[in-house]
């Protein structure tokens, strides 16, 4: 008797007849023998593939891969799901993809929508897919609230797993071994994640024939894999076809502020270790690329030079420290904290949000101005409370660090204040998504507070140079 | 296991070499020394305090990931305190208040706006804490701030290197693909672990001993480091040996190093060994097994010069699971007799016993079973059982060992 079952997220395919002397063709593509166990082993995402190869040859076999009824769920939405003509036509493209595919839509253009709806009609016990935990629980409550059902979660501890479950990439990379063979759907949101070759195996190691990707984010050049894993393109929105239609026009202010003179002390002592370093690393390094040794380029990637020379050189390790020093300084300098008290007043009825780059910051923050904190290390019930309170209106201001950066549904959020942050392009769209929201006759701000004549003006000239910014930022060198 | 920036190793020639520590050397001794005190001294402060003073040791040393390191094993032995006050709800009757003003104003707030002081002391006198008091309870919970109560182990210095040699060696296993284990002794505790450690294994028998190869399910089809941290976890069961080696090929950006270890890199294991004899049964067998072979010391039996060896002989048996006889009888020649003593066992145990033994399909296994299990004639059919009643003579299993050896 032919027996395909799951095992930590492979294969087994046991009891299938191999004619003596016959070639690697005799199974199912992707399938190698394991002589560990005494049977064909393969990705469990092959399963569809295996499936059909076994019809195919009419060769009968027992499903024991398959850890759910493909004709028990039925999802009926609370109230019908209301789609704008560009995610129905999504919806459509992915499905007549086989229901296994990429949709690229812009942050804040409603992909979730777009998910509700596939899941809706793939029918099937369904696993979603989140990189962050404010992402998963808002997810949760989309969920929850659309389909009136209980919906499971995965993260941070917390292990409530149901027909239709939302869960992290952290724990889905360590789960996937155990849970692959229990959902038909898996959605995956931010699914460029899966090109890092860790996060596939995601991918890889569960069975469901049905996938969904959403992005705001596609490199044809750099999706093989995903394509492997989830499909191939199945529809693409980019954002300025949507910004002049769904989009809410938003407003771009700089402001520059001034370290005190003890700051301004602080921050030259330590910036002169700092550049002393470089000069030094530089001069040892003289066919070095010119273009490699401007002070503005890539921040990111000079950190990642010292951490590797901290190893052997205690130079290195001292220009570290004379960064963090420098970030700390500039991170909760008094003419910034001044000029946010001011906004706050300016916007007291506006929700707000403030982006730091630290925890530490976010911390002093919230501290200081007596207003909540969302970190990475925010327990989920209070960022559940936080958030709830947050879109009730209760809360007027939220402080973050970086876990808010993807996408997050924030609920009406008018006001955007970028305190301080690295330059990533990626990272930068994603925050401004949060502000773009539908919504008719509200212009949201995004105010982004720099020091002036610190590293932080070159991070922001960095930032400023992504797509979404051109040819919208108004410049306001004091307020 | 020591996270990645503590790790210390030099790569030559594809091989990866973790930079151990000598457990003699006085300089390291008197380092670790130092620390363990340092921490003590540390006890009652908060985490942050006890970071930054490891951090205010360590700045400027060339020596500095070793200090970290060795902190990092400590640490790990470290207890702290529950925070006392609940910051969740302080936090929260706090934005609560200053939300109901919005905006706070830190400074010279105007008469319509709300200052921030007032808030706190407003909150302060609803818990009846002074608003010092409540400052600093309010992110009280955050891990930087809890205390420290004690240090447990290890408290010598020697141990506390060799311990450091052992997690950084698991820190390098964690990046691993492959891992092929040879030992030669003690496959009992080695294999208990491997299930333990919920790994997978292919084993070839060598001239002393087992070459076995460690990895999961989904190593035979894509090279993964998704069990590197199983193996990490694994590798002080491989200590227990007295001779062993390994070889792992470690996937560090985008390159393959080998990184091998052995019994003489003297790492040292601190899992407990799972226990010699189960049972008095077993040890009153090898007693009477040792008199015979003193009272015929050139041999016992008839057909050769049996000796007896405990748990050295490993069996694959189906779906990657092995059998370990409890003694393993050898002659000269080299043939090998295994017996199993089935001893007091529920009902289920022994028949999934039975049940293992059956599938290994061997013809040169003695099962000793004592007469007062209830075991049918039926479910020791096609078995080789020698029956006791109290104990188990050492003749008697050497008589049917004889005999199997003649059947050959």
């Amino acid at each position: 008797m032919t027996i395909l079952s799951f095992d930590q997220g492979t294969l087994l395919l046991d009891g299938l007849d191999q004619p003596v002397g016959q070639t690697a063709h005799m199974t199912p593509p992707g399938f190698i023998l394991d002589e560990r166990v005494g049977a064909w082993r393969s990705e469990a995402y092959r399963y569809r593939d295996a499936v059909l190869w076994l019809r195919g040859r009419k060769i009968p076999f027992a499903d024991r891969a398959r850890h759910y009824d493909p004709q028990k769920l039925h999802l009926q939405p609370r109230t019908e799901i209301q789609l704008y003509d560009y995610q129905e036509q999504a919806v459509a493209a992915w499905r007549r993809m086989d229901q296994r595919g990429i949709v690229v839509l812009p942050t804040g253009a409603g992909k979730t929508v777009v998910a509700l709806e596939a899941i809706r009609t793939a029918s099937r016990p369904a696993l979603i897919v989140a990189p962050t935990l404010d992402l998963l629980s808002q997810w949760h409550k989309r969920l929850i609230d659309a389909f009136d059902i209980e919906v499971g979660l995965i993260g941070q501890g917390v292990c409530d797993l149901r027909e239709v479950t939302v869960i992290t990439y952290h724990s889905a990379y360590r789960r996937m071994g155990e849970i692959g063979g229990r959902f038909g759907l898996l959605v995956f949101d931010e699914v460029h994640h899966l090109i890092a070759p860790e996060w596939a195996e995601i991918g890889r190691l569960a069975i469901a024939p049905f996938r969904l990707g959403l992005t705001a984010t596609y490199d044809p050049r750099e999706s093989e894999v995903l394509n492997e894993l989830v499909g191939p393109l199945a529809y693409w929105k980019p954002v300025r076809e949507l910004s002049g239609t769904r989009l809410a026009p938003y407003e771009v202010i700089r402001l520059s502020v001034d370290l005190s003179p003890d700051e301004r002390r602080e921050y030259e002592l330590e910036e002169t270790i700092y550049q002393e370093y470089w000069l030094k690393y530089w001069r040892g390094r003289p066919d070095a690329q010119s273009s490699e040794k401007k002070p503005e380029k890539k921040f990111d990637s000079r950190l990642e030079i010292l951490l590797r020379e901290q190893a052997r050189d205690v130079g290195a390790r001292r220009a570290i420290e004379a960064w963090y020093r420098m970030r700390r300084i500039i991170a909760c300098a008094e003419a910034k904290l001044d000029l946010l008290e001011e906004l706050f007043r300016r916007h007291a009825s506006d929700r707000t949000i403030v982006f730091t780059a630290t925890n530490e910051t976010a911390y002093r923050i919230s501290q200081l101005f007596l207003v909540p904190a969302i970190t990475y290390r925010t327990n989920a019930n209070e960022r559940k409370n936080i958030l709830r309170r947050f879109e009730s209106g209760q809360y007027k201001a939220v402080v973050t660090s970086k876990v808010l950066n993807e996408g997050v549904d924030m609920p009406e959020a008018a006001v955007a204040i970028i305190l301080g942050g690295s330059g990533s392009a990626r990272e930068h769209t994603q925050r401004l998504g949060r502000i773009l929201r539908h919504r008719a006759n509200k212009q949201a701000v995004l105010y982004e507070i720099t020091a002036r004549g610190t590293m932080e003006t070159a991070i922001s000239r960095q930032r400023r140079q992504t797509e979404a910014y051109a040819g919208r930022a108004r410049k306001f060198s004091r307020l | 296991m020591l996270p990645k920036e503590l790790l210390r190793y030099r790569i030559e020639s594809g091989q990866i070499r973790p930079a151990f520590l000598d457990t003699a050397s006085p300089r390291y001794i008197r380092l670790a020394s130092d620390l363990i005190a340092a921490f003590d001294k540390q006890v009652g402060n908060m985490q942050v305090e006890l970071e930054e003073a490891v951090e205010k040791y360590a700045a400027g040393r060339t020596d500095h990931r070793i200090v970290r390191g060795l902190a990092h094993v400590i640490t790990s032995f470290a207890e702290f305190d529950a925070p006392t006050a609940d910051s969740v709800k302080l936090r929260s009757a706090v934005f609560e208040r200053a939300a109901e003003g919005w905006p706070v104003i830190r400074n010279n707030a105007a008469p319509t706006e709300t200052d921030r002081h007032s808030v706190l002391e407003a909150v302060g006198a609803e818990f009846g804490l002074p608003v010092a008091q409540l400052e600093e309870g309010l992110y009280a919970d955050l891990p930087e701030r809890r205390r420290l109560i004690r240090v447990t182990a290890p408290r010598e210095p020697g141990a506390l290197i060799a311990r450091y040699n052992m997690e950084l060696a698991r820190g390098l296993l964690y990046w691993a693909e492959r891992l092929t284990v040879d030992i030669e002794d003690s496959p009992q505790d080695v294999f208990r672990y491997i299930k333990l450690c919920r790994l997978m294994h292919t084993i070839t028998r060598l001239e002393r001993g087992y070459r076995i190869e460690l990895d999961g399910p989904l190593s035979l089809l894509r090279g993964t480091r998704r069990y590197g941290l199983k193996m990490a976890v694994f590798l002080p069961a491989l200590a227990l040996c007295r001779k062993w080696r390994m070889e792992a090929v470690i996937v560090k950006a985008g390159e393959r190093l080998i990184f091998s270890l052995d019994d003489k890199s003297g790492l040292v294991s601190h899992f407990r060994r799972f226990p010699l004899f189960d049972s008095k049964l077993e040890r009153d067998f090898a007693d009477d097994f040792q008199k015979a072979f003193e009272r015929h010391p050139h041999g016992v039996g008839g057909a050769g010069a049996w000796s007896l060896a405990r748990a050295d002989a490993v069996i694959p048996v189906e779906r990657n699971q092995v059998m370990i006889p409890d003694f393993t009888l050898r002659d000269g020649s080299g043939r090998e007799v295994y017996l199993e003593i089935v001893g007091f066992w529920t009902p289920e145990y022994l028949s999934r016993k039975i049940e293992k033994v059956r599938a290994a399909r061997l013809d040169n296994l003695i099962l000793a079973v004592s007469k007062r299990l209830a075991l049918s004639e039926a479910a020791a059919k096609e078995l080789d059982v020698v029956w006791f009643a109290g104990k188990l003579s050492a003749s008697a299993v050497i008589e049917r060992a004889d005999m199997l050896v003649k059947e050959e």
